[in-house]
């Protein structure tokens, strides 16, 4: 957008290449917590409406379970149960009686038994969220506003949102969704990374995107990273044939490669074993993460040798003759395992996690390292392994030094902590490759904690500082004649894929919905190109001066 | 008050038969249960608190195990027949629907 204002234009951040045509349910707000006012009410009126908000409230989850079935009932299920529990409601009408509102007798009760969730830790602490929501739900419909979270219909819409949470995108029924809009959030935030892998069409901070009401007709544009509000015939006729040609159009499946024929090969980012199929008809050439994390999740102990040979057999099995990179499990106080003795940290990011919760932890690590070299004996895929969250060489040769004593072939560390990109050199001194997490890589360049909405606009792998830190793994690579490979979120942004192949990546990896549009855009570049691109990007001020100046160079 | 107005009471020890304990899906399922019969029935462990099994939070706060021997008090007209019903149900596998893997 040039200085005039289109004001029937907003733009943002495009996921992706697609369009979508529809009308809008926007997100309902979020319920902000009642004030401490006095009631005025008769503590019998504000029971009375308790009651009938609590009934009101327990009954639409059932009936919200009995629609989506499953694990999302269950939860469904759980949350009409602690809505109605008489315990909470004894509590409720206590508060009443002591002098304050029904919202805030409701909110009240419920904190305390959120508390006393927290206070258990573990299973119990990760149920206390849902105690928000219950007490959300219960409020909004006392004040006689739309209850949080997604919103349902019969027909396909298009969700607008201030930001999404992971909890509200796991209820989300995708079937229904034609796009997703936030006017929050950044290029790795939840939604586009959830964007990506569903092969959704999304804008993301779209800011402006909080004026577009329910029930407005618009245009969604990914691949111009722009929304039309109200759309002219001609602008709707444009669209409705792009979403044509987009389905008729199957690309060819071809190997990753620039339009010179330097071959970047395009892997895919796992994290369980249900997505090899995704990947294999995507035309992954293999796979550049695999992360480890769900086989240890459900887990109250750690799994069996024998379980995770197993698991690991199948996924080498789906990839004869190409390379599989395996990262080792990537705990820590942000992804807590009950049979990981944790401490309570209270800057999770900056704590014992990654390689250094396995260094507490080695006997796992070790066991882990154990079953991949059994699957490997036992598989024809090229595997490759590496260890998460590693700041310098020396730990680095820790763990390859480890890794080699059961007879891996080639172990490499993730880089994703600044130190790693300023030591790459020595790092790669030790390790036979090294594999670039930009998402924690941005992170801790900006010192933009992921899981804050208030930080996204700093959660932004476009950004030059964090650019320059790929170059210099880049160049470490280059110079020692070592692989370098990205598998953060930024290797999915097609027009970044090429910056990072100019800064020295020699493969990609990403969620495997994203691979059309990587090989597409790659094919139109020269490695001279991509590298022009890469120092155009490197100059910029700004993460999103350098996206301009890509794009219009 | 004449002690004819003493509600029935019912009152019997059970182990607790579920993996999870009273807690997930089975903690769910006790309190549907509890929720849908005539008696009020209470759970103690040991000298813990007395739980109301309606009540999803006391439950799932309750810190009660597989293994547990607990005790059931039921207050109420059918006090004999339910009491026997939850003991039944909180003595069985209530999570035999999720697999683990």
């Amino acid at each position: 957008m040039k200085g005039q204002s289109i004001t029937s234009r907003i733009s943002g951040i495009g996921i992706g290449r697609g369009i979508a045509i529809g009308s809008v349910i926007r997100m309902p707000d979020p319920i902000e917590d009642p004030q401490d006012l006095r009631r005025t009410a008769s503590v019998s009126d504000e029971i009375k409406r308790v009651e009938e908000s609590v009934a009101a409230t327990a009954a639409e989850l059932v009936r919200r379970g009995a629609l989506v079935g499953g694990e999302a009932q269950d939860v469904l299920v759980a949350e009409s149960l602690i809505v109605g529990d008489p315990t909470v409601l004894d509590d409720v009408r206590s508060l009443i009686e002591a002098g304050k509102t029904a919202e805030r007798a409701v909110f009240e009760a419920f904190r305390n038994f959120q508390s006393a969730l927290l206070q258990m830790g573990g299973y119990m602490a990760e149920r206390a969220a849902d105690l928000d929501d219950v007490a959300h739900r219960v409020i909004a419909h006392l004040i006689g506003v739309p209850a949080p979270g997604i919103p349902n219909s019969d027909h396909p819409f298009i969700l607008v949102a201030n930001d999404l949470a992971p909890a509200d995108t796991a209820m989300l029924d995708l079937s229904k969704i034609l796009a997703l809009v936030t006017s929050g959030g950044g290029p790795t935030a939840h939604t586009a990374i959830l964007a990506r892998s569903k092969g959704l069409v999304a804008i993301v901070a779209a800011h402006g995107a909080e004026s577009i009401s329910t029930g407005a007709q618009v245009i969604i544009d990914a691949a111009a990273s722009c929304i039309y509000l109200e759309p002219t015939d001609i602008e709707l006729a444009n669209a409705r044939e792009r979403q044509l040609t987009q389905k008729d159009v199957v690309a060819p499946l071809t190997p990753g490669e620039l339009s010179d024929g330097t071959r970047i090969p395009l892997l895919a980012n796992l994290g369980s074993l249900d997505e090899i199929e995704a990947a294999v008809t995507l035309g992954a050439e293999g796979v550049g993460l695999f992360r480890t994390e769900f086989l240890f999740l459900d887990e109250q102990s750690a799994p069996s040798l024998e379980s995770q040979t197993e698991d690991y057999r199948r996924l080498l099995a789906s990839f004869p003759g190409k390379k599989v990179v395996v990262r080792t499990l990537d705990a820590g106080a942000d992804k807590p395992l009950a049979f990981l003795q944790q401490d309570n940290e209270g800057n999770p990011a900056l704590g014992i996690r990654g390689l250094r919760a396995m260094r507490r932890a080695e006997n796992i690590m070790r066991q882990q390292l154990e079953a991949l070299a059994k699957a490997d004996q036992e598989t024809d895929a090229d595997l490759w392994v590496m260890a998460p969250m590693v700041a310098d060489a020396a730990e680095t040769a820790y763990f390859t030094k480890i890794a080699k004593e059961y007879g891996l072939k080639t172990v490499g560390v993730m880089a994703e902590i600044p130190s790693s990109a300023l030591v790459a050199e020595q790092i790669l001194a030790e390790a036979d490759f090294v594999s670039i997490g930009t998402n924690d890589l941005t992170q801790y360049t900006m010192a933009a904690d992921r899981e804050l909405n208030t930080t996204a606009s700093y959660q932004n792998p476009w950004h030059p500082a964090v650019l320059r830190l790929i170059k210099l793994i880049g160049d470490a690579g280059t110079h020692v004649g070592k692989p370098v490979g990205v598998c953060g979120e930024a290797a999915s942004d097609p027009l970044l894929a090429v910056v990072l192949v100019g800064l020295g990546a020699t493969t990609l990896s990403m969620a495997p919905a994203a691979l059309v549009d990587v090989r597409a855009e790659l094919s139109k570049h020269s490695l001279a190109d991509a590298q022009k691109l890469a120092l155009i990007a490197l100059s910029a001020t700004s993460a999103a001066a350098a996206r301009e100046k890509v794009i219009g160079s | 008050m004449p002690d004819s107005s003493a509600a029935l009471s019912a009152m019997c020890e059970v182990v607790v038969g579920s993996a999870a304990g009273l807690h997930a899906r089975p903690a769910a399922i006790v309190v549907q249960t509890a929720s849908k019969l005539q008696a009020a029935i209470t759970i103690q462990k040991d000298d813990g608190p007395v739980i109301n099994a309606r009540s999803i939070m006391s439950l799932l706060t309750g810190g009660i195990h597989q293994g547990d021997r607990i005790i059931l008090r039921a207050v109420g007209e059918s006090a004999q027949d339910d009491v026997k019903v939850m003991a039944d149900l909180i003595a069985k596998e209530l999570d035999e629907g999720t697999e683990h893997h």
